[in-house]
Parts: C-alpha cells; structure tokens; sequence
C-alpha cells in the first residue's frame, strides 16, 4: 500500500489514510483544544505524512510509529505558528507525584480524558502528551521544545495538579 | 517513574472507539482537502519523469552551447572574407619573397575579378604593400561563396619534394592542401576553375584535417604540417533530397489520471508502462540542416484495471447439477476506464446454498485492456552539428494520434456474503466501444549516421507531451507523457 502511495495512487493513498486516521485524529485532538482545530492539525499531518513517505524505512521503525511522530511534528508547528506556548519554570512548588484512586473514574473514557488534556493550557498540554502518552523523555521534550529540562518537568507536574483538579470536579458534579 | 494518573490516562487514551458520536473520526471532507496537494510531485522527489526531463534538459541546452559556439568559430572564419565582395589580399607574411623567387609557377592563385574596383584594390594591394605579394588570395564568386586557392609559404614542398598548394571553398566545404599536380594554379585560373578542381578532388587529394579551421588571414600562418596530412571525411549535402525509412520507438508510457474514478473500479494500471512504437517515417529536406518530417506510426499498450461490483442474483438463470451442485450465469457489467466490458460469468456453489432472487453478489474483477494508437507525426529535424557521417540533430514537432480500446482479456471472482464461488466460465459479450483523438507534441534529439551515400541511421530520444486531455471516460481524463528512444533508417533519393 505504502509502495502504491508513493506512485501517488489516490485509492491507496485513501485507504492508508482511512487506516490510520482514529490514531492520527486521536493525537491531534489531544494536542488542539477543539475538534475544528485538530482537524487542521490532522491536514498538516496528513500532508506530511504522504510527502514524506519516501523516507519512511520500514526496516528501522512501524509505520504506526513514524507516521504518529509525524502528527506529533506537524501539531508542535500548527501550536508554535498559531499558539503562544508558555511554559512556566517553578517546580519547587509542586508535588513531584500525584497519586488518586483509579477505580472512581471507571466511566471515563479516552473521549472524557481528551476533553480534559484539550483544557489544559498550550504549554501544560503539550508538555503532557510528550511525556505521559507519546513516551519522550524530559531532555528530549527540552530539545524538541526548546526549553530546559526542569520546565518541562515543572510543565508535567501542573498539568497532572490540573487534571487532578479537573477529574475531581467532573466526578463531584 | 510513572505514576497511576499517567499510567490511567496512557492505558485509556489508547482506546479507539469511537462510539456513536464519531468523537475521534475527521469529518469527512479532511482527506479530499489534503488530496490535491498530497497528489503534487514532491520538489525533492526525484523522479524517473524528473530524471530524464533533466538529462534531456541537460543535453539540449550542452548541444545548444556547442551550436552556438561553433557557429560563431565559423562565422569568425568567415568574417573578413564576407565583409568584402570581391578581391581581398589577405597575405603574406614572413618569407614571401623567397618563396616568389623559388616557386614562380605555383605560389599565385588567382584570377577574375568581378569588378574593376575591386581589381585596382587588389592591384593596389599587391604593388604597395611589401608584405603584399599576394601568393594567395580570397574572393568570391557570384554566389557569395568563399574561394581560397593559393601556396602555402611554409609548407611550399612537402616530403616528396612536390610543390603545395591548397584549395578552400566554402561552395565545397572543402579545404585542403594539395601538390600542383591535382590543382594546377595559376594567376589566370578563374574562380569556376578552382571550384571545378575542388569538385574533382574529392578523396584523393592530400587533405588536411585542422585547415578548415584556418581563417583567411591566418590561413598562411597556421597551415598544417604535411605530414600529419589525414583524409578529410566525406560530405553529404541533403540539400533536396527525400528520405523514406522505418522507425521501432521502445517507449516508457507515464498516465496520470485525474477526475474521479468511474464507480467500482479499484485500481488501475501503474503509472509507467511500456510500449512500442512502430511505423514509416517520410523526410523532405529543404536544406542541408532542416527536414520535414511526416509519417505513420503505430502504438499499443498494455493496461488493465481491477474492480468490485455488486450485482443481483438471478434465480430463474439457476440451474441444478447432476453431483447436486448449483451453477448460474450472470451478466455483469465489469467496468473499467475505457467504459464497461459485458460479461457472462458462468460459476457454481454448493446445492444447500439457498440464494434468493435478488441476492447481492459481489464480482471481483481484473481486466487487461489493449490501447492502440495510431499516430501522425509532423515536425521538423535540424541539424546542430556535424558535415560527415555522424550529425547530432535536435527535432520537434505535433502529433495526431487516434486510440482505440480492447479489453480483450479478463479474470473474475464472483463472491456471495465473502465466500468465493467456484468460476467455470467467463465470457467477454462486448468489448468497450472507445475511440479518441488527441494532439501531442514531441521534441528530442539524436544523431543521423550515415552507413551508405543514400542510407542513414537514425537515433533519437524524445519526450512527448499530450496537448489536450485524452479523455478515457466523461468524468476522468488522462495525462499522458511518452519518453523513448527512437531507432530508425532511412533511405535518401
């Protein structure tokens, strides 16, 4: 199929899309704050991802992989084009572990959860899905984002209080 | 270290579904935005079309630099002697004097003159100029062609002790030197003469392979050495001349369709096929550079396309087998570019089947069609370089072009609620009815080698590009873009 992409075959070039588009759909509306703008990061991403598909080497990563990376990229340059992050620097004053009880969100779902990631601030949000979901590493989120490491350890903690606060608010009503 | 709130939102964020509000799917219209733009050639992609549009380029414009550049050597040799009309004095140099005294009978050219001015300029050229002594000579004759006869001062003998002279016309696009015997050189001899000497000495005479490169006034100066004397190749003067030939063109076919594609077909062919082209090749040369090209030539390609369909089950077609099975036959329109194929598939299923009149079915087809082309080209051939056997040529020109489908082969699945039926017969009714027309342009470039006086191999490669949509079918066009390499021979009479 990757093979019949990169002939600019539009049936397969559909079909890829329409594979892989709940997981691409999925990273960007975790990193945008509404559906609307997800879509346009989904755009972009989509747009990178098929013209950049001769890169893609199946012997050194997934496609999964190295095309969700891609909807990673082109959502950090839909947020730094259009967004102002704003990361902020003081972790002394927080928590370096937030602990709850897993078992009083049993009806919330990954819908619920990216509602919530959608609310956070830019700079917490982006910090968050890096780190909790996609799997980078503090220095590596520095790198990528330009910032030190102990913000974007600083960026993590006030988005899981957040959460926190947000999931307690969500459960109290 | 991960704590539980990560490790809850990593666990549920990973689920997929979607639910009945379609939360995480795209609308709908989000891939047919990017469509147009993912379906552009990537700048970097470096493609085949892309290489060869490249080294094409490339080759062109390195043939256009060597045209250019030696078209002004050869304007530059010509210069002084096309600046004036009639006698030109164009020497002498160091040791004219001995060579007046030492070679009376052989080192003056010359002769009439076609107007008493210039004859006097001539005179006076000789007479008053001590470096004038006027053993060679430049002049024209009544078409303007250039003439040059006379000694050479250096090479006044050659090994043999013969007498030198050299001849030069650009009328016979001839330069050489020769001993006395072969041009008999005289004051008196008139242009007419000389070019009549020219004509007669063809290969026998002691040719020098650089003289040609030597301008009038430095003719004297640069005359080559007699020993390194080589045959100058022959020349052929198309001028006038009819070539008949055959050409076989090897062709790399690229379609990209665009528009949408007609309901129930899944794929088509990949972008480059291969065909051959073949046909008869008629040139009118108008001059020694340029020729009319015309001609008829043939194409085919292979292309095939594969589609799903549904179509509704027939029960009064039905028909039980002896071992208890069931068969029917089913008409099904298979579509494909070019339009729908009729078809009869003839298949079997088990006798506990129970398929009610109506049913949905589902025919997985592939058919391979037959694309042939018939094509008239009309363009121009030049030139660019060479006067003997081997001539780099740059070409050009439009191409009428009609193409006619046969889908003449094609296999089928036939599928009831995904379980394959056995197929026991195909047959194709009708094949799709299509004809169009469509205008092309080629260019390209090559060399004409010539085997014989009256036979020529040719060889050129070539881009052709469609001037207007073939249209396949009323909702989808095709762009088609040909690259080959075209072999030929012709004969000239």
């Amino acid at each position: 199929m990757i093979k019949k992409c990169l002939r600019k075959n539009a049936h397969a070039q559909r079909a890829l899309y329409e594979k892989y588009r709940v997981k691409w759909f999925m990273i960007c509306l975790r990193y945008a704050n509404s559906k609307i703008e997800a879509e346009d990061i989904l755009q972009e991403g989509l747009i990178s991802v098929f013209t950049n598909l001769k890169q893609f080497d199946s012997k050194k990563a997934e496609f999964s992989a190295w095309s969700n990376k891609i909807m990673v990229n082109a959502a950090l340059q839909y947020l730094r084009k259009w967004k102002k992050l704003d990361f902020h620097q003081n972790v002394d004053d927080y928590e370096t572990q937030i602990t709850f009880h897993e078992d009083v969100f049993d009806n919330i779902g990954a819908k619920e959860l990216t509602l919530l990631i959608q609310k956070l601030p830019e700079g917490y949000r982006v910090v968050f899905n890096m780190y909790v979901v996609e799997g980078y590493k503090h220095k590596e989120i520095a790198d990528v984002l330009g910032i030190s490491e102990s913000t974007s350890k600083t960026q993590l903690l006030k988005a899981k209080k957040m959460l926190r606060n947000q999931l307690e608010t969500v459960l109290n009503h | 270290m991960a704590d539980n709130l990560e490790n809850f939102f990593k666990k549920h964020l990973s689920d997929e579904t979607s639910g009945e509000d379609n939360w995480n799917i795209p609308s709908d219209n989000v891939f047919d935005k990017v469509l147009p733009e993912i379906q552009k050639e990537s700048g970097l992609f470096v493609s085949w079309k892309n290489i060869i549009l490249i080294v094409a380029g490339l080759l062109l414009t390195t043939l256009l630099i060597i045209f250019l550049l030696w078209n002004r050597n050869t304007n530059n040799n010509f210069a002084s002697a096309d600046s004036q009309d009639t006698i030109q004095t164009i020497n002498n140099l160091n040791d004219q004097n001995s060579l007046y005294d030492t070679n009376e009978n052989n080192d003056i050219i010359n002769n009439e003159t076609p107007s008493e001015e210039s004859r006097e300029l001539s005179n006076t050229d000789i007479l008053n100029s001590e470096e004038s002594l006027d053993i060679q000579r430049v002049e024209t004759d009544n078409n303007n062609k250039v003439v040059y006869a006379g000694v050479d001062p250096k090479l006044k003998k050659n090994d043999n002790e013969q007498v030198v002279n050299y001849y030069s016309s650009e009328k016979n696009n001839l330069k050489a030197t020769v001993d006395n015997t072969k041009i008999p050189v005289e004051p008196s001899t008139e242009i007419s003469e000389l070019e009549k000497f020219g004509s007669n000495l063809k290969m026998d005479i002691l040719s020098i392979e650089n003289a040609k490169n030597i301008s009038g006034e430095n003719m004297m100066r640069e005359a080559p050495e007699t020993s390194s004397l080589i045959e100058e190749p022959p020349y052929f003067n198309d001028k006038g001349k009819i070539g008949i030939g055959a050409f076989f063109t090897p062709t790399i076919t690229s379609t990209y369709l665009t528009g949408d594609m007609i309901e129930g077909i899944e794929n088509t062919s990949p972008v480059f096929l291969y065909s051959s082209n073949y046909g008869l090749e008629l040139k009118y040369h108008f001059s020694n550079k340029i020729a009319l090209v015309f001609g008829v030539g043939k194409s085919e390609i292979k292309s095939w396309s594969r589609s799903n369909i549904y179509f509704s089950y027939n029960s009064s077609t039905e028909q039980e087998m002896p071992n208890g099975d069931k068969s029917n036959t089913s008409d099904i329109p298979m579509p494909t570019p070019f339009g729908d194929v009729a078809t009869s598939i003839t298949y079997h299923f088990p006798g506990s089947a129970f398929l009610p009149d109506g049913e949905l079915m589902q025919a997985d087809m592939e058919t391979h069609q037959t694309i042939q082309y018939l094509s008239i080209p009309f363009g121009i051939e030049y030139k660019l370089l060479g006067k003997s056997r081997l001539k780099w040529i740059v070409e050009g020109g439009f191409r009428f072009n009609k193409s006619v489908i046969d889908g003449s082969e094609f296999t089928s699945r036939i599928l009831h609620e995904g379980q394959e039926m056995e197929v026991v017969g195909e047959q194709q009714n009708a094949n799709p009815d299509f004809k169009d027309i469509y205008f092309n342009y080629y260019i390209g470039t090559g060399f004409n080698y010539r085997l014989r006086k009256n036979l020529q191999f040719n060889t050129s490669f070539r881009y052709l590009g469609n001037i207007d949509d073939v249209n396949l079918q009323n909702n989808m066009s095709t762009n088609v873009h040909e690259f080959n390499l075209k072999v030929g021979i012709s004969f000239l009479f």
